[in-house]
C-alpha cells in the first residue's frame, strides 16, 4: 500500500484533535487499555487489558516488536503507571468549592508550599471522605509531579512508540486494588529497579504508600527492613484480634507468617513466573475496574508543558493550514485568470483572422449601403412639397383657403387659413387626416376676425406629413 | 538565517501567530495587488477588445449577407450622383442648375458650407422665391426629379399681396457620394467624365 505524506498525515492528525472527544468518557476498566510501567534500568513494560479484564503481556523487547503487538491490539487507552519513588503526596483539607475551582485552588495550596526553586511541577488530586467532625470541609488526596520527571517519562515511551494518554500515580491504582480485595489491609509490590512500593489501606479510607530502596543484599533477606517498618506501621493502627492480610506482589520467597498477627499471600499466582514490572501490571488491572470515573478524571496527571506545546503545535498548524488554504486559493485564482487571458486572447486572434478574412468586402458593401442611405434618404423627400400641395388642393374642403404652409424638418407641417364660418375649420381633420400623406391632422385654433367685406374665421392646424419611403 | 533571527526576538505563540497573521496579509496584499488585479484588468481589458471584435465581425457578416442587394441597388445610382470634383465646383455647378431653373423667381440663395461624411457630401443651400405658385410647383419639379440627387429638408410657403403671388423659402441639399472610397472598395474603375459614368 502506498504510503500516505506525511503532510497529509498532519492535516489528518489536525482534523482528529479538533474532532476527537475525551479519550475518558467511560470508566477506566471497561475500556481497552495498554497498561505500561518505565523502569529505570530503561525497561518498558506493557501489559493489554481488554475490556472484559482479560490480560495479555506484549513484547517490549524491541521497538518494531512491541509497535507490531500494539497493533494487534487495537485502539487503546495508553496509561502509564507512575512509581511513587516519582511523585509526592499530599493531603490537603480546604473550604467547600465549586468543582470547577478545585484544581487552581490545590495548585495555588501546593505553589505556595513549595520551596522558590522548585521546578514547574503537575498536579492531579482524588477527592477523600471528609474526616470525621469536618463535613463541611473537603479533603483531597493531591499528587505532585516534576514537569521533568513527566517529560522523560513521555520521551521514553515515545521513543518506543507509544504516546501516553494518562499518567496514573500508583497510590490511585493501589486503592482501586484494595477496593478490590477487600480482605487485604497491606500491599508489598516489588518493582523491577530493587524497589518495594508498599501500601498500607488505613481505616479512615486513606491509603500509605512507601517505596523501598533494596539493594541486591536486601533481596537475598526474607523481609527487607523498609517493609518490616510499613508492617509495623500497619499494625500500630490495626486492631490487636484481627489477622492483617498482606498481599505480596512479587517472586521472593514469602516469610512465615508473624505470630498469627499477620499472614502474608501471593497475589495472583499464575503469574508468577513473570517479570516483576508485568506482575506489578497485573495487579494494577485488577484494581482499574473499582477506579471511578470522576476519580480517574482528576487523577490522571498531564504534562503541562506538553500540553502547551502541543496546543501550541494545534495553532500553528491551524494557521499553517488557514495560509496554506489562503495562497492556495490565491494560485487557483491566479490560474483561472490566467486561463481566462489565454482564452480570450485565442478568442480575439480567431476573431481577427476571420474579420480579415472578411473586412475588405464587408466594409465596401458598409460603405456603399450608407451611401444608399444618403441617397434615398434625399430621395425620400423630394416629393414632399407636391405631395403636401397636390393633397391640400384636392381634399380641403370649400370656403376654406390657406394664407401659410410651412414644414420642417420632421414632416411637422402648420397652417394658417381662413374659412367662411366658424365652423368649417374643424372639417379639415375629417376631410385631410388619411388623404395622401397628411396624418394627424388637429386644429389648434380659429377666430373671428373683422375685414372690411365682413367677418371671416382665421385658424391654425397641425399635420404631419408621412413620406413616401416610411 | 531568517529562523535564526526570529528565535533571536524571543516571540510567544501569540506574537508569533500576529505577527505571522500580519505577514500573510501583507504577502497577500502584495500578490494582489502586483498579480491578481493586474491580471484581472487584462482579463477584462481583453473580454472587451473581444466583445468589440465579435460586433465589429457581426456587422461585417451583416454587411456580406445584404452585399448583392446592396450592389444592384448601387448600380442604379446615375452618374451625376458622384462626386467629382472638388467641393466648391460641385457647389458652383449645383447652384448655377439653381439659377437656371428659377429664373426671375429667385430672390436669394444662401449655401452652406459643405458637408463631408466620408462616404459622400452634403451641399445645403437655403433659396427664397417668389412668384406665382404653378412657377414655384414647376421649379421644385424640375430641380428634385433632375439629374442631381436633392433633397428637401423644410419650406414655407406664405400669401404675397396680387393674386396667385406667394414666396417660397426651400431649404435643400444636393448628395453626393464619394466615388473613389466605393470603387476602390468594389472593384469596379469607375470614373465620370462630362456626366457620364465609365467604366474601365
Amino acid at each position: 500500500m502506498k504510503r500516505i505524506p506525511k503532510w497529509l498525515k498532519n492535516i489528518a492528525g489536525s482534523m482528529r484533535d479538533i474532532l476527537s472527544t475525551s479519550k475518558t468518557d467511560a470508566a477506566l476498566g471497561e475500556r481497552n487499555l495498554l497498561l505500561c510501567h518505565w523502569q529505570k534500568k530503561e525497561q518498558l513494560c506493557v501489559l493489554h487489558r481488554a475490556a472484559n479484564g482479560e490480560t495479555q503481556p506484549i513484547d517490549c523487547s524491541s521497538r518494531e516488536v512491541l509497535s507490531e503487538g500494539v497493533e494487534r491490539v487495537g485502539r487503546a487507552l495508553t496509561v502509564a503507571i507512575l512509581p511513587k519513588s516519582e511523585y509526592l503526596v499530599k493531603v490537603i483539607e480546604t473550604p467547600q468549592v465549586p468543582t470547577q475551582e478545585v484544581f487552581a485552588m490545590l495548585r495555588l495550596e501546593i505553589e505556595a508550599t513549595l520551596p522558590p526553586d522548585t521546578a514547574e511541577v503537575d498536579i492531579s488530586y482524588l477527592q477523600l471522605p471528609p474526616s470525621e467532625g469536618k463535613e463541611g470541609r473537603s479533603k483531597f488526596e493531591v499528587y505532585i509531579a516534576r514537569d521533568e520527571t513527566l517529560q522523560r517519562l513521555t520521551n521514553a515511551m515515545r521513543g518506543m512508540g507509544l504516546e501516553p494518554d494518562m499518567i496514573l500515580p500508583s497510590v490511585v491504582a493501589w486503592r482501586g486494588v484494595f477496593a478490590d480485595q477487600t480482605e487485604t489491609n497491606m500491599l508489598v509490590v516489588e518493582l523491577p529497579d530493587d524497589e518495594i512500593e508498599t501500601a498500607v489501606s488505613q481505616s479512615d479510607g486513606g491509603c500509605h504508600v512507601r517505596t523501598i530502596e533494596t539493594s541486591s543484599l536486601d533481596r537475598q533477606a526474607t523481609l527487607p527492613p523498609g517493609v518490616l517498618e510499613s508492617i509495623r506501621s500497619l499494625l500500630a493502627h490495626a486492631d490487636p484480634d484481627q489477622i492483617q492480610d498482606i498481599a505480596w506482589c512479587g517472586d521472593r520467597e514469602l516469610p512465615i507468617d508473624v505470630g498469627s498477627i499477620v499472614q502474608f499471600r501471593h497475589t495472583q499466582k499464575e503469574f508468577a513466573n513473570e517479570t516483576p514490572g508485568i506482575a506489578m501490571l497485573q495487579l494494577v488491572s485488577s484494581g482499574l475496574g473499582h477506579i471511578s470515573t470522576m476519580a480517574m478524571a482528576t487523577s490522571g496527571l498531564h504534562l503541562q508543558g506538553q500540553e502547551e506545546l502541543r496546543r501550541r503545535t494545534l495553532i500553528m498548524r491551524r494557521f499553517a493550514i488557514g495560509a496554506a488554504a489562503l495562497f492556495l486559493g490565491l494560485v487557483l485564482i491566479q490560474t483561472a485568470i490566467e486561463i481566462m487571458i489565454y482564452r480570450s486572447e485565442q478568442v480575439g486572434l480567431e476573431f481577427s483572422e476571420r474579420i480579415s478574412h472578411i473586412q475588405r468586402e464587408g466594409e465596401t458593401s458598409e460603405n456603399r449601403l450608407t451611401q444608399l442611405k444618403a441617397v434615398a434618404a434625399a430621395k425620400e423627400r423630394q416629393n414632399d412639397f407636391q405631395d403636401l400641395l397636390e393633397t391640400l388642393y384636392e381634399f380641403t374642403p370649400g370656403g376654406i383657403s390657406y394664407s401659410e404652409i410651412s414644414m420642417n424638418d420632421e414632416g411637422q407641417i402648420s397652417v394658417r387659413g381662413q374659412a367662411l364660418s366658424m365652423g368649417e375649420p374643424f372639417l379639415l381633420p375629417n376631410a385631410l387626416d388619411g388623404r395622401g400623406p397628411l396624418t394627424r391632422v388637429v386644429v389648434r385654433s380659429a377666430q373671428l376676425s373683422t375685414t372690411s367685406r365682413g367677418t371671416i374665421t382665421e385658424f391654425k392646424a397641425d399635420m404631419s406629413l408621412k413620406r413616401r419611403g416610411q | 538565517m531568517m529562523r535564526k533571527y526570529l528565535s533571536s526576538l524571543k516571540l510567544n505563540t501569540r506574537q508569533k501567530v500576529m505577527l505571522g497573521i500580519t505577514a500573510t496579509l501583507v504577502l497577500t496584499a502584495m500578490i494582489l495587488e502586483n498579480w491578481t488585479f493586474p491580471a484581472y484588468d487584462e482579463w477584462r481589458m481583453q473580454e472587451t477588445a473581444v466583445a468589440a471584435q465579435a460586433n465589429t465581425y457581426n456587422r461585417l457578416v451583416r454587411n456580406l449577407a445584404i452585399k448583392d442587394r446592396v450592389e444592384s441597388q448601387f448600380a442604379t445610382i446615375p452618374p451625376e450622383g458622384f462626386r467629382t470634383a472638388s467641393d466648391e465646383i460641385m457647389f458652383c455647378d449645383f447652384l448655377k442648375r439653381i439659377e437656371m431653373a428659377a429664373g426671375p423667381l429667385l430672390v436669394k440663395v444662401t449655401p452652406a458650407p459643405a458637408e463631408d461624411e466620408g462616404a459622400f457630401a452634403t451641399y445645403q443651400v437655403r433659396i427664397l422665391l417668389a412668384g406665382k405658385l404653378q412657377d414655384i410647383v414647376q421649379f421644385v419639379d424640375s430641380l428634385m426629379h433632375g439629374s442631381d440627387v436633392v433633397g428637401m429638408e423644410s419650406f414655407s410657403l406664405r400669401a404675397i399681396q396680387g393674386r396667385n403671388m406667394c414666396e417660397c423659402t426651400f431649404i435643400l441639399w444636393m448628395v453626393r457620394l464619394s466615388e473613389p472610397a466605393g470603387r476602390a472598395a468594389g472593384g469596379n474603375n469607375t470614373v465620370v467624365r462630362d456626366g457620364t459614368r465609365v467604366t474601365m
